[in-house]
């Protein structure tokens, strides 16, 4: 039987930074997860490594947090940030007309604003501007006109897939052992200890006993359920967030609008595209089984609508949803409850040994992290000081090569280049080689993202990847405007090859990645997504006969 | 100025032509309104009317599907078989220079074709050169095919074709990749089918293609060759020569889109319509104020005056229907009813009703159009090819068959109409 100091369940965001954090101090680490890194609430968040100014009022210290982890976050991944700045625009009721209310609505942003500059400098954002109007649009004339003006404000965005990818990389590359696709079926306890797990590999089915001395429950909106494996509760408040694609780069700035009940929803580019979000609802339900209505749609549409019309103009690419593992509190509505964290040692519960992070946020992933392995370190008599600020993630290391450059050299697309070097960093140099000795691989699967072969076949030798849904998270593949129509087949060719997969196993590959995406274009088929959706539909079913699966009615 | 005609064809694709084909047989004079290639030109280029799993006749599998509630064989009655022979008699008749291959009546069966993924696609006509490749008669004999690699990510494709050929073609034929080394150059793998067709075309590549071919075929003791394209002009000329330099037979693989074989196609269609005496009037047709057509194109807007209209413009490929953000069905060019699935309007998705929660269906809410009557006639235009609803390709393998058959009839139609309307005096066509 393996032994570990310690077993981390959950690859999310805080899976992944506490098994990193764990095995850089030394601990004999397992990282375990169900799906696959970020294939949870981490993956279905806004991408923002945002510094919390929405809870500078009631949580100051989760904005602190964020803001100095955010900083922290740029020195060990710069590659993976790209600055969003974003607008506030004051709207008055009737356009050019502002009342006193306004007025004192933007006076009060720009204190509020004024307030969050103290904390800007930990994350290098830049202070507050307040905009009239004129300047407003002269940055973003697609906003409707008549604003009292604007208050602008510094954030980043990250690739949240390959933050939690990287995190695991790097917990690997110390040491630990990493498995996705691998689930814990029950834990193992000595009297009242909880000493392990038995996990079971969902690719093979088979199943081990693991041994550890402590066992960290990172399962996000799954903790309940994992706490439940030792008879212990833990209460969180779950709230369900969707968030909307779009085809385009909408904005040039994130863009803060009113929904119709005077909640605050975002437009903000991303990658290649914008996200609209986000709704915050309590759910009730099933978090396996989660689907997006067209009224969330709607809502989201009409709350930018209201700030910036032609997003009518956009094609809505798809919608998506994930839940929020908030700290549980009764009484407060959705958007009030506190997004700091808690750390629960389950000793008290009568089960010495495992441990649940729930709540928090991405941006303060690694304190976090810190923070849970401070408590585990002091249990297991580990000494070692936290050094994930400092150490870089694979591919941060060094500035990543200049696209154009790598372009030239290697004959790959510019485009291409360029999101590699976004995605990849200092690694991109590795990616390039692997062209050099396998030409093949130069080939560009999916020019919607820009993905070439060589990244697809890097993903699933370096990275963990064993899907097509995996490589969708790795980069980006299928993420794009046709959502799969181009490089489902050719992505599911390479996957054949590189892993010696029988034919059947190729197209249920296939079949799996065209089910996940069809299941967030499902809610938004209109428009053109309906022409999209044809086109899809008659490349893999009427053209590539996918729907036959094989058969030989001929015979 | 005015556009006067006995037929006017709005959609210049397959079901469209077919339509204009057809009423010009029967003795029209017809104009062709054409926006842009629409979904035909990115289709397969397969000709598909039905197909069934225990490979019953073309005609047969038509039937059952005439069976599907709202489907646009069920109109057709008595006529669906007739019309299937009369469809694929005036293809073969008009698009000669595509050399088109497979079925001659209903009552033959399907060819099945090696589809992108390595699956067999049923298809009644295919260009010859794909058409040959039937899995059936390979499948029959001892046989390793060569699936031939040239460049791009076709390279790496080419693999899931040979595994997926050799479960085909079990137990006695097999499919293995056969690697040219035609394109060499770092930068080859960036070439798309269409651009390696384009080099095809050039005749001096061709002898270095069958040279490449002829040292990896051997390597890989091929005994047949699987080309992912013959060139973008004259496949049955290169496939000949290629033949001819490598003793064996070669065959064409089907296109994904963008498909080399749904642009000859489309080519293939735009010929045969100018050859056949139509006239074809490149613009944009709509409802003009006093309800009759107009062509728009540019600044010009021309009035249709026509004995009988038809409307062949597609689904939400071809632009024929729209599906407003409020999730209304419209048909884009008279207004007409549409509908998917008995609904006007496709809300409150998700819907299990219109779609299904996986991506291989079925998909009733794809599946919009308007709904003839047995005459294919809705309000005053004759409607055919996917602007009709009730017919869902990707489930049927009836999608570019389906598209020529209601083209021939509503053409056919249109052609008696606009004559009866001729013989009563000079008519406008108002869509009601």
């Amino acid at each position: 039987m393996r032994s570990y100091d310690l077993l981390v369940i959950g690859g999310g965001v805080n899976g992944t930074g506490i098994a990193r954090d764990a095995a850089m101090r030394g601990l004999r680490t397992m990282l375990v997860e169900k799906k696959d890194f970020a294939a949870g609430s981490s993956g279905a968040n806004s991408g923002m490594i945002h510094g919390g100014i929405r809870y500078l009022m009631d949580d100051p210290q989760v904005t602190r947090l964020a803001c100095l982890d955010s900083g922290y976050i740029q020195r060990i991944a710069p590659h993976l940030l790209f600055r969003i700045p974003f607008l506030y625009p004051v709207q008055p009721d009737r356009p050019g007309e502002p009342s006193l209310k306004d007025r004192a609505l933007l006076y009060g942003a720009d204190c509020y604003f004024d307030a969050y500059d103290r904390y800007q400098p930990l994350k290098n954002g830049k202070p507050h501007t307040r905009l009239t109007d004129e300047e407003l649009h002269d940055l973003e004339p697609g906003i409707v006109e008549g604003t009292l003006g604007a208050v602008t404000m510094d954030e980043y965005g990250i690739d949240p897939f390959r933050l939690c990818t990287l995190n695991a990389r790097s917990a690997a590359a110390h040491g630990a052992t990493v498995r996705n696709h691998t689930e814990v079926r029950r834990l193992l306890r000595d009297g009242a200890a909880v000493v392990g797990a038995e996990i079971r590999d969902l690719r093979s089915g088979q199943t081990e006993e693991v041994h550890a001395r402590c066992v960290f429950n990172a399962g996000g909106p799954w903790a309940p359920k994992i706490a439940a494996l030792a008879g212990v509760e833990v209460k969180i408040r779950p709230g369900k967030g969707v968030h909307v694609t779009l085809d385009r780069r909408l904005s040039n700035y994130g863009i803060i609008c009113k929904a119709v009940d005077g909640r605050d929803v975002f437009v903000m580019p991303h990658e290649d595209s914008s996200i609209i979000g986000t709704t915050d609802d309590d759910f009730y339900g099933d978090v396996d089984e989660l689907h997006v209505s067209a009224d969330e749609v709607e809502y989201l549409l009409q709350a930018v609508e209201h700030t910036f019309p032609s997003v009518r103009k956009a094609r809505v690419l798809r919608a998506w949803a994930g839940v929020r593992p908030t700290v549980f509190k009764y009484g407060p509505l959705e958007d009030a409850l506190s997004r700091d964290h808690a750390i629960l040692d389950h000793e008290k519960d009568g089960a010495p040994g495992l441990f649940t992070i729930i709540g928090g946020k991405l941006a303060s992933f690694r304190a976090m992290a810190e923070e849970a392995v401070d408590g585990v370190a002091r249990k297991l008599g580990n000494g070692a000081a936290c050094t994930t600020h400092r150490e870089p993630l694979p591919g941060g290391e060094a500035p990543p090569p200049e696209a154009e450059q790598m372009s030239r050299q290697h004959a790959v697309p510019a485009f291409a280049a360029a999101r590699i070097a976004y995605r990849h960093g200092a690694e991109a140099e590795r990616l390039m080689g692997l062209m050099e000795d396998e030409p093949q691989l130069r080939a560009v699967p999916c020019s919607c993202e820009g993905v070439t072969f060589a990244e697809l076949a890097f993903c699933l030798r370096e990275e963990f990847a064993d899907s097509l849904a995996d490589l969708r998270r790795r980069c980006r593949l299928a993420m794009g405007i046709c959502q799969g129509t181009r490089c489902a087949g050719p992505a599911a060719a390479l996957i054949a090859g590189e892993r010696q997969l029988t034919f059947d196993a190729a197209l249920s590959e296939l079949n799996s990645l065209l089910d996940e995406r069809w299941k967030g274009n499902r809610a938004v088929l209109t428009g053109d997504g309906l022409a999209q959706a044809e086109l899809a539909q008659g490349a893999y079913y009427t053209t590539g006969a996918l729907g036959r699966g094989g058969g030989t009615p001929w015979r | 100025m005015a556009v006067t005609a006995d037929v006017v064809v709005i959609g210049g694709g397959l079901s469209g032509t077919c339509a204009a084909l057809a009423a010009r047989e029967a003795g029209a004079d017809v104009v062709l309104v054409s926006r842009a290639p629409g979904a035909t030109a990115i289709s397969s280029g397969a000709l598909d009317f039905a197909s069934s799993d225990d490979d019953a006749s073309i005609g047969e599998a038509a039937r059952r599907l005439a069976r599907l509630p709202g489907h646009p064989y069920g109109l057709l009655g008595e006529a669906l078989v007739p019309a299937i022979d009369e469809a694929i008699a005036l293809l073969r008749r008009h698009l000669g220079s595509l050399a088109l291959a497979g079925a001659r009546f209903a009552a033959d069966r399907n060819v099945w074709l090696a589809s992108p993924l390595g699956l067999a696609k049923p298809a009644a006509l295919a260009q010859a050169p794909i058409a040959a490749g039937d899995l059936r008669n390979l499948g029959a004999r001892e046989a390793r095919i060569g699936v031939v690699a040239l460049a791009g990510t076709q390279v790496v494709e080419a693999r899931l074709v040979a595994l997926g050929l050799t479960r085909a073609l079990a137990p006695l034929g097999e499919a293995v990749v056969v690697a040219s080394d035609l394109y060499r150059q770092r930068g080859d793998a960036l070439r798309t089918l269409p651009e390696i067709a384009r080099d095809l075309d050039q005749p001096g590549r061709r002898a270095a293609l069958a040279e490449s071919l002829g040292r990896a075929a051997a390597q890989a003791h091929a005994t047949h060759l699987l080309m992912p394209t013959l060139g973008m002009e004259d496949p049955v000329a290169v496939r000949a020569e290629l033949e001819r330099a490598l003793h064996m037979p070669v065959f064409e693989l089907l296109g994904a889109p963008p498909s080399v074989p749904g642009l000859r196609l489309q080519r293939a269609l735009e010929a045969a319509a100018a050859k056949a005496g139509i006239r074809t009037v490149h613009g944009i047709a709509e409802r003009g104020a006093g309800s009759d057509v107009q062509i728009v194109r540019g600044v010009e807007c021309n009035p249709v005056r026509a004995g009988a209209v038809v409307l062949a413009t597609g689904r939400f490929l071809g632009g024929g229907i729209r599906c407003e953000p409020d999730g209304r069905l419209r048909e884009t060019v008279f207004d007409l009813k549409a509908s998917a699935a008995g609904r006007t309007v496709l809300a409150a998705l998700p819907n299990e009703q219109l779609f299904a929660e996986r991506a291989s269906g079925p998909h009733p809410g794809l599946a919009a159009g308007i709904h003839p009557d047995s005459d294919l006639r809705a309000g005053n235009v004759f409607a055919c090819g996917a602007v009709l609803g009730g017919f869902d390709p990707a489930r049927e393998e009836g999608g570019l068959g389906a598209c020529a058959l209601t083209g021939v009839v509503a053409g056919r139609n249109a052609a008696r109409s606009a004559g009866r309307a001729a013989a009563s005096g000079p008519a406008l066509a108002v869509p009601a």
